[in-house]
């Protein structure tokens, strides 16, 4: 290319292209310049807010157990053009809102500093209001209708605690105010999945006049500047919701905590803690004296009994004392023992719960009638440290591998010894916890998790309760036969004529152990049950030839965990046998 | 002083120094609280340097300038390097050497110009119209992928992209072939898929999408167009009058300071205004460009050429963004905008096309 070719070629280039700049300077500039002006001086742009749902929670089947609902609320906003007089006759009337609210709103937003906000008028309008309303959005300027969702819990009281509720959110819009969609999780899986849970407002933009209407202009169309509003993610739990209401309402008026879970694949049907809260009435800003009421509720409703609560376990432990000892070779099966009703140890005397005593026993007959004498004598030989070794295998005093805030129990080991009782380790202290009695908490969680591994085999459970990916389950190594010992002890305790857990027997095929933890506390008396009454624990599995579920139900001041336990372990097994075991067109 | 006037360095400094000028007015009337703590004042502070460095730059010998490419070149690429490790972030780029408390400087804006010098020293050597095209090709594009990559790494898009078509506009203009422009062609197409798909920022890829469909705006980038031509268009003929932007004042404008200077300008002088400045860069680009039929050596046309695209294209795309023809990329407008770094090297760049134009006779000076 020659020389003066590119320099006349460049400018001619630089030259069209600031002549299309001009021209499209001038269209703007000139030829529409009156409508822009327009715009500039007399309208602006609004914001709208476009609220989004927050993910539903969902169980095994699909059941709704936490949605967004959308609802109207009804907004003010001063503009001095309306009627005020009118407007207050209309809202009185037809909507039946409070005078006095409508007069705190209308003073509120004539603060200067409050000139663009909305104040909520009335939340959640039913279809005939917003009928009503939408009749008059041409005469009240000042009214406006906007979109969110409220946070509902269909089968409310049931689960909440894991479930968990919904607080404020401290980031209130400058418009509106705060927004019911964007309040966050306060607790339980709505806080551990908030993020998720989450959706994110839209933004919608509109031109409206000084009298805050909407103005099309034929310049811009803003309506498609707009930010899309995303529906939060949903969640799948592995819980039975049907299944945790029918725990619910067998636990009757007894308070408590149960949990059932797959043994295979570890997931949750049900995890249920009661009393428990409704956590509908957090889903929208809730007053103090409300508030009150439900802290002041006896029984702390708020407390998870499944994970918070531990408690001596009774005699449920005598299985891991059973195992202890045969794996220990401190006994084997034919090893017996003498029950006269107490074992004397230094002058003082251990009572079996039978006074009459059970007479010879063995480790499965003693699992079956629960002797405590014979685990008084096979738990003094054993030792505190083979003991102590064994609850720490199945788990006790360890977290459990969910995501909720738990209280992990303690046991006797090396460690608490020297540092809670100064080192000191008594024979009274050892029948004691060889019993379930004495230095010795665990949670329900826990005690499922030890029944499961009796019923697995000795595999330690995965358990979760959002489905996932398959760990590798871990063994504990305990020996066949040992395992078989055991289970078949705890067959008998359901279905033997002296089992203790006969308030569950069914078809015969439930297998389980019953416990009864002692409290001697002031406040079993302050609630006006008696002085002495027992907690009570009944863990079983089920079916006992091929174990599918492990159901482990905890009963306070149950008096006994077979007579409060065992009815509600009948309900469950029942329910899964209907539910889940039936094959199609087979009636049970 | 109107023999100064007569001169062409003389016109081209007077045209320079008058868009500062204006850029200085459309910052004061954007109404600040205090005037020390002001964009206006720092503006003020960089224009007084600016003013420095043009007297400096323009008493310079242009064989000096031709030694010097190389070395500053070199500068500038370790700047970048520099601010990649110890740079400030700002807004989501890594972009900023920060200089005492009060100032900060943008090492990729110096790398546009030291581009142009060293292309322009090395194809001066190669001759400006030889046939070794191929040559020439891969050294421009090695001496500008360096730097662009370096900027894309912050990430800067609106610098690394105004690099990227001042150097394609020198590259391709001086080693013009057929062929070799549609492989170069066909090749920047096959890039540009990886560098969309991991190359850029989602905030980027959503100012890119913004442009191009308003109605998939996920961050409202949109929105800011639509304001700044409101702005822009409420100026009508003659414009607001200075000190009356409303859509400014009431900060419904963006980034007014920089990226949406022109807009305020627009809206207080209206169409007039906007001619009025838009000439201004006009008569830059132009005039030095027909000098370029005049010059003989090849160095000084390189440079000459590369340094009006280089106001050219910021015009060009500034402008363009401002008023929905391109996407909002964040390029200033040269001079005119507020900040330090892009009115430093606009400065040395004015006055390096002072000193070509008033030279370009003068064989001896540059020591052929």
């Amino acid at each position: 290319m020659a020389k003066s070719e590119k320099s006349n070629l460049s400018i001619l280039i630089v030259s069209i292209l600031l002549v299309v700049i001009l021209f499209r300077l001038f269209y703007i500039q000139v030829i529409n310049g009156d409508e822009y002006r327009k715009i500039s001086s007399n309208n602006f742009l609004k914001e709208v807010i476009v609220p989004s749902p927050r993910g539903s929670i969902l169980d095994r089947f699909g059941k709704e157990i936490a949605v967004s609902e959308a609802v109207v609320n009804l907004y003010y906003k001063r503009n001095s053009k309306d009627d005020l007089d009118k407007l207050k006759k209309f809202l009185i009337s037809d909507l039946k809102i409070k005078k006095e609210i409508i007069n705190k709103t209308v003073k509120k937003s004539k603060l200067s500093n409050n000139k663009n906000k909305r104040f909520i008028l009335k939340e959640n309008l039913g279809l005939k209001n917003i009928y009503r309303v939408e009749n008059k959005l041409n005469s009240f300027l000042s009214l406006e209708l906007v979109v969110d969702y409220l946070r509902v819990y269909p089968f409310g009281n049931v689960g909440a605690h894991k479930i968990g509720y919904l607080k404020s959110n401290d980031r209130r819009d400058i418009v509106y105010g705060s927004f019911l969609s964007t309040r966050l999780g306060a607790s339980g899986l709505e806080k551990i999945f908030d993020k998720r849970l989450q959706g994110s407002n839209g933004l919608r933009f509109l031109l409206v006049d000084s009298r805050g209407r909407e103005v099309l202009s034929r310049i811009v169309s803003f309506d498609k500047k707009k930010v899309k509003n995303k529906a939060g993610e949903d969640l799948s739990l592995t819980i039975d919701i049907e299944m945790e209401k029918l725990i619910y309402s067998s636990f009757g008026d007894f308070n408590g905590a149960a949990m059932v879970h797959e043994i295979k694949t570890g997931e949750i049907l049900a995890l249920v803690s009661k009393p428990s809260f409704d956590p509908n009435k957090f889903s929208k800003s809730i007053s103090v004296p409300e508030w009150n009421k439900i802290k002041e509720k006896p029984y702390k409703p708020f407390l998870n009994r499944t994970l918070l609560s531990s408690n001596p376990p009774g005699s449920i432990i005598k299985i891991v004392t059973a195992v202890a000892a045969l794996e220990e070779g401190v006994i084997n099966e034919s090893t017996q023992h003498y029950c006269r009703g107490y074992y004397e140890l230094g002058g003082r005397k251990f009572r079996c719960w039978k006074q009459r005593g059970h007479g010879k026993v063995n480790v499965v007959s003693a699992l079956i009638t629960s002797c405590d004498v014979f685990f008084y004598k096979v738990g003094l030989s054993l030792g505190i440290k083979n003991y102590s070794k064994w609850l720490e295998n199945f788990g006790f005093s360890k977290r459990v591998t969910l995501p909720f805030s738990q209280n992990r129990g303690v046991i006797p080991s090396t460690d608490f010894i020297s540092k809670y009782l100064k080192g000191k380790w008594y024979k009274g202290d050892m029948v004691n916890v060889a019993i379930g009695q004495g230095y010795l908490t665990v949670n329900t969680v826990q005690a499922s998790i030890m029944t499961s591994i009796i019923a697995s085999n000795g595999i330690y459970p995965n358990l979760r309760i959002v489905p996932g990916d398959q760990e590798d389950n871990r063994t504990l190594g305990i020996s066949k036969k040992n395992l078989f010992l055991i289970q078949k002890g705890l067959l008998g305790v359901v279905n033997d004529r002296d089992g203790t857990g006969f308030h569950a027997r069914s078809d015969g095929k439930l297998a389980g152990k019953t416990g009864t933890a002692q409290v001697i506390s002031k406040r079993s008396k302050d609630y006006n049950l008696g002085e002495f009454k027992n907690h009570g624990w009944y863990t079983s599995y089920y079916p006992f030839e091929d174990p599918k579920i492990v159901i482990t139900v905890f009963v306070e001041n149950g008096v006994s965990g077979g007579r409060s336990g065992g009815p509600i372990t009948k309900n469950i097994v029942n329910y899964y046998k209907k539910n889940y075991l039936a094959k199609p067109g087979e009636v049970n | 002083m109107i023999d100064f006037i007569r001169k062409p360095e003389g016109k081209i400094l007077i045209v320079g120094f008058l868009i500062m000028f204006l850029g200085f007015v459309n910052l004061i009337f954007i109404k600040e609280n205090s005037f020390l703590s002001s964009y206006s004042f720092k503006q003020f502070v960089w224009i007084v340097v600016a003013v420095l460095i043009c007297i400096i730059v323009t008493r310079l010998r242009l064989q000096t300038i031709k030694n010097l490419s190389v070395p500053f070149y070199i500068f500038s690429l370790i700047l970048l390097i520099f601010v990649l490790f110890f740079g400030q972030k700002i807004s989501g780029a890594k972009s900023w050497i920060k200089i005492g408390n009060f100032m900060s400087f943008q090492p990729s804006e110096l790398v546009k110009i030291s581009f142009i010098f060293v292309i322009a020293k090395f194809y001066s050597e190669l001759g400006a119209y030889s046939k070794s095209y191929l040559v020439k090709y891969f050294l421009g594009i090695s001496f500008f992928l360096i730097p662009f990559a370096l900027i894309m790494l912050q990430p800067d898009l609106g610098s690394a992209l105004m690099l990227l078509v001042v150097s394609l506009t020198v590259i391709i203009s001086f080693s013009y072939n057929k062929k070799v422009l549609i492989v170069v062609g066909i090749l920047m197409l096959t890039l540009s898929i990886p560098i969309w798909n991991y190359g850029l920022k989602d905030y980027q890829k959503e100012r890119v999408i913004s442009f191009v469909s308003p109605e998939n705006d996920p961050s409202g980038y949109g929105y800011n167009v639509i304001q700044s031509k409101v702005a822009i268009g409420s100026g009508k003929l003659l414009g607001k009058g200075l000190g009356n932007s409303s859509q400014a004042k009431l900060k419904f404008l963006p980034e007014k300071h920089t990226d949406f200077a022109f807009s305020v300008w627009a809206e207080q002088t209206g169409f007039l205004g906007s001619i009025f400045l838009i000439g201004l860069y006009s008569f830059l680009v132009v005039y030095s460009l027909l000098f370029l039929n005049k010059i003989k050596d090849s160095f000084l046309q390189v440079l000459l050429f590369g340094l009006s695209s280089y106001f050219f294209f910021h015009l060009l795309i500034n402008i363009s963004m401002t008023i929905g023809l391109f996407p909002v990329v964040g390029i200033p407008l040269l001079m005119f905008s507020y900040g330090g770094s892009s009115l430093i090297c606009g400065a040395i760049a004015l006055s390096l096309i002072a000193l070509v134009v008033s030279d370009y006779k003068d064989v001896n000076r540059l020591g052929l």
